[in-house]
């Protein structure tokens, strides 16, 4: 029994070191949001749902503002993981140095992101479903809470996941252009980069698609003042830190209408918000500059000029506030 | 609980320790143990049917003691067929309950006249054909004075409810696996290694070749009307590497299990991919589920014996029977019926037993002629496996039709993720290599015979397999809704 127990034992060191060894080689390849929750202490942040996460690419904004590289850093998520609340609260209290001072902050905000399902009655549960619900840590590496949470059984789909998006790094302009589908690959800033087929078809089949779900979203949803109240609580916990700068992405037309009837006069709903932040960039009324892969997240080289366009805002209002 | 879960991870090593260093003082306690930790096992899953497993367990206790005290030769029958009654009778109401009626009704209607019944919304409970089928050959052993009915209620219990093989079989007999009950259990080394050994490779069956050519194969099949022929057989072949690992998985894991705890189950599957004819095939694919359909019903229906008539009635009733034991869908009895089809030219020219022994014994390759064999069988199989998977007759026959034109005989169409279609085959290539390698050994794994630096490289190489390329999903053993 003794040398079946030490064997027995030998054997599950033997899981155990493969495992840390496989966490050691996670990084922001293995999903969408390893690299966010496991990349240390970042201090000025892009925050937002999936249109930020798509939409602003933070080196294009740090290169215009002339800040070091990679100060800016994208931590933004999706809409199921990251609207305003507690549970996105205490990711980013996590994810800043208490102590840091003069940081950037970009708020990406949108009628979804400060809205609850109308039956909603239990705030506690509002976001059991984020990645970030009961995640304590956002900064260690490696990120054992999060891979344990979201790898429960085996960790060596890191190695097939790895070699896979090197292959796609290496291959991904001349996919671009054959793909009928689309796959993404989370860059360091945090943004996420879609390679997504531009066929007229293809995108106004999903542009269909997509205004049928939000369409659907919009009637069973509702304005949320709890959220919006976490929105307030986070803009009053960045300002400690730096500037804040919010903005409203631009969207297809059609979606705009939706969005429009979820919360009708978004501005001015957002009013006290505005005034506590250092400006407020609203862009959905330069939507026909901008292509959509959905009509409701940037294509690539759109988010490329809209963070360029965001980046030159602020310059000009830190030059006006100078 | 499922074997290829965390909970299962934990459980067995609690389990292990309760029973050799804190219940091995008494063999009471130990079976006692073996009751309780079964009665879990089987309640994480759902608690409410622990009273099935219990009823059918008191019902044929009882029986057997009754058999026990009983001479009479009206009485003894009038018992066995109580026995039989109640535990058929609770397998038809939850299994096959709703597929009467529904046929019944069908069958009605084409006469015209028209009927309504309620179908009732009955969860199946899961194993309930494995224990029914244990616990019975118990009675009808005690009746044919095989076996002495026992009067220990917890090695009764321990024998009926045996977590390792409680829910997917080996469908032990009670000749063999209640007597173990009653000896003191010690534990031995090489068999609990061995054991070990046994469970990895039913885990590498399951999570990673079961699992991943699920995928494919749930791809095809539910959308078998875009594909052509030759991405249909494709499917199909994913599907037979599919319930082969998924179900062969589980027995090793089950035999594995129970060598841990010092019992000895009988073998379910012995490569049976490799066979050179169907009936071949059958002395090799769930053994346990075969020999008692041998034992306890062609045999008493008169067996080879008798005319062809008979022989081929005893054929078609064996193989349908087992169909139907497999799910209330006539596509379970079609496979059945096309099985006993392959399997009667054999029996009727008396071929059916030429090959008893291991294919190419001693040889590293098999002959062509064998290859051939292999192939063909392997194709029947195949085939009959299009029926046992698809939705309906329908769907079935949609999908051989396609099989059977010039689509056929163009290049399987990639299907996706591509990436993991490629890792996939491959690892069914490995797979088919080590199985080949050790077909004359009790299972894929059975490595004893290798010094121990080489045995310790294949089981960090099966792990890294494993948690490189399984399959993580909640994914329950196909047999279980058996």
């Amino acid at each position: 029994m003794k040398k079946f127990l030490i064997n027995s034992t030998i054997f599950l060191i033997i899981v155990v070191v493969i495992h840390f060894a496989l966490a050691l080689l996670a990084d922001n390849t293995i999903d969408e949001y390893y690299g966010k929750v496991s990349n240390g202490k970042r201090n000025s942040l892009v925050l937002g749902t999936s249109k930020a996460l798509q939409g602003i690419i933070p080196p294009v904004i740090d290169s215009i503002l002339g800040l070091p590289n990679n100060q800016l850093y994208n931590f933004s998520f999706t809409l199921t993981s990251s609207p305003f609340g507690e549970v996105y609260f205490n990711a980013i209290d996590n994810k800043i140095d208490p102590n840091s001072v003069g940081n950037y902050y970009i708020i990406a905000i949108d009628p979804w992101s400060i809205s609850e399902k109308i039956d909603s009655s239990n705030f506690e549960n509002l976001d059991k479903n984020s990645v970030l619900h009961n995640l304590d840590d956002v900064t260690s590496n490696p990120n054992f809470q999060y891979l344990w949470k979201k790898y429960p059984s085996g960790w060596g789909s890191f190695i097939l996941k790895k070699t896979e998006v090197f292959f796609l790094q290496k291959n991904a302009d001349r996919l671009n252009e054959s793909v009928k589908g689309s796959f993404s690959i989370m860059k360091e800033s945090g943004w996420l980069k879609v390679y997504t087929s531009l066929d007229s078809g293809f995108v106004r089949k999903k542009e269909t698609e997509k205004f049928n779900q939000y369409r659907k979203e919009a009637v069973e949803n509702k304005f949320s003042t709890y959220r919006y109240n976490y929105f307030i609580k986070t803009i009053e916990k960045l300002k400690k830190h730096g500037s804040v700068y919010l903005v409203r992405l631009p969207v297809h037309e059609e979606m705009l209408k939706i969005e429009e009837g979820l919360v009708p006069q978004f501005t001015s709903k957002i009013q006290d918000a505005i005034q506590l932040s250092d400006g407020y960039f609203d862009m959905t009324k330069m939507e026909k500059k901008y292509y959509f892969t959905d009509g409701n997240h940037l294509e690539k080289s759109s988010s490329n000029i809209a963070s360029m366009n965001i980046a030159q805002w602020i310059k000009s209002l830190k030059a006006e506030n100078q | 609980m499922l074997f290829n879960s965390l909970d299962f991870a934990l459980f067995l090593p609690i389990v292990f320790i309760l029973y050799w260093f804190i219940a091995n003082k008494s063999l009471t306690i130990q079976n006692a143990l073996i009751v309780l930790a079964s009665y879990v096992f089987y309640g994480w899953w759902d608690w409410r049917f622990l009273f099935l497993i219990f009823f059918s367990s008191i019902v044929d206790f009882n029986i057997g003691l009754l058999l026990k005290k009983e001479n009479t030769l009206w009485k003894r029958k009038l018992f066995l067929w109580i026995s039989i009654i109640v535990n058929l009778g609770l397998l038809s109401v939850f299994k096959y309950y709703n597929f009467f009626v529904d046929n019944f009704i069908a069958a009605f209607s084409l006469f015209g006249f028209k009927m309504s019944a309620q179908s009732l919304n009955i969860i199946l409970p899961v194993g309930i054909s494995f224990y029914s089928f244990q616990t019975l050959s118990y009675t009808i052993d005690v009746y044919k004075k095989k076996l002495q009915a026992t009067g220990d209620i917890i090695s009764f219990l321990a024998f009926v409810s045996f977590f390792p093989q409680l829910v997917a079989g080996p469908i032990e007999r009670a000749t063999q696996l209640l007597p173990q009950f009653y000896k003191k259990r010690k534990f031995e080394y090489d068999k609990a290694v061995d054991g070990m050994r046994q469970i990895l490779w039913g885990l590498f069956k399951k999570i990673v070749i079961a699992d991943n050519c699920a995928i494919f194969a749930n791809q095809v099949f539910d959308n078998s009307t875009d594909y052509g022929g030759s991405t249909l057989i494709l499917g199909a072949l994913f599907f037979a590497f599919q319930i082969y690992g998924d179900f062969s998985g589980y027995s090793d894991i089950a035999i594995g299990t129970s060598r841990l705890f010092g019992f000895d189950l009988m073998r379910n599957f012995a490569f049976p991919y490799f066979s050179r004819d169907i009936a071949e095939f059958w002395r090799r694919w769930h053994i346990s589920l075969s020999t008692w359909f041998r034992d306890y019903l062609y045999i008493p229906l008169g067996g080879s014996r008798g005319g062809a008539y008979k022989k081929i009635r005893n054929i078609f009733i064996i193989f349908l029977v087992s169909g139907f034991w497999h799910g209330a869908n006539w596509t379970f009895v079609t496979w059945g019926a096309l099985n006993a089809l392959f399997f009667l030219p054999l029996l009727l020219s008396k071929n059916n037993r030429n090959h008893l022994d291991i294919v190419a014994k001693d040889k590293t390759l098999p002959t062509l002629r064998e290859f051939s064999q292999i192939v063909l069988t392997f194709g029947l199989v195949v085939f009959a496996w299009i029926f046992f998977r698809a939705e309906n007759i329908s769907h079935a026959l949609s999908i051989v039709k396609e099989i059977f034109t010039l689509s056929s005989i163009s290049v399987p169409q990639i299907l996706t993720p591509k990436i993991k279609m490629a890792y996939t085959l491959l690892l069914l290539g490995l797979f088919i290599i080590v199985e080949w390698k050790n077909r004359e050994e009790q299972f894929g794994l059975a490595i004893h015979k290798l010094n121990k630096p080489l045995r310790w490289f294949f089981y960090t190489s099966v792990l890294l397999l494993i948690i490189t390329f399984g399959n993580f999903g909640k994914n329950e053993f196909i047999y279980f809704q058996f």
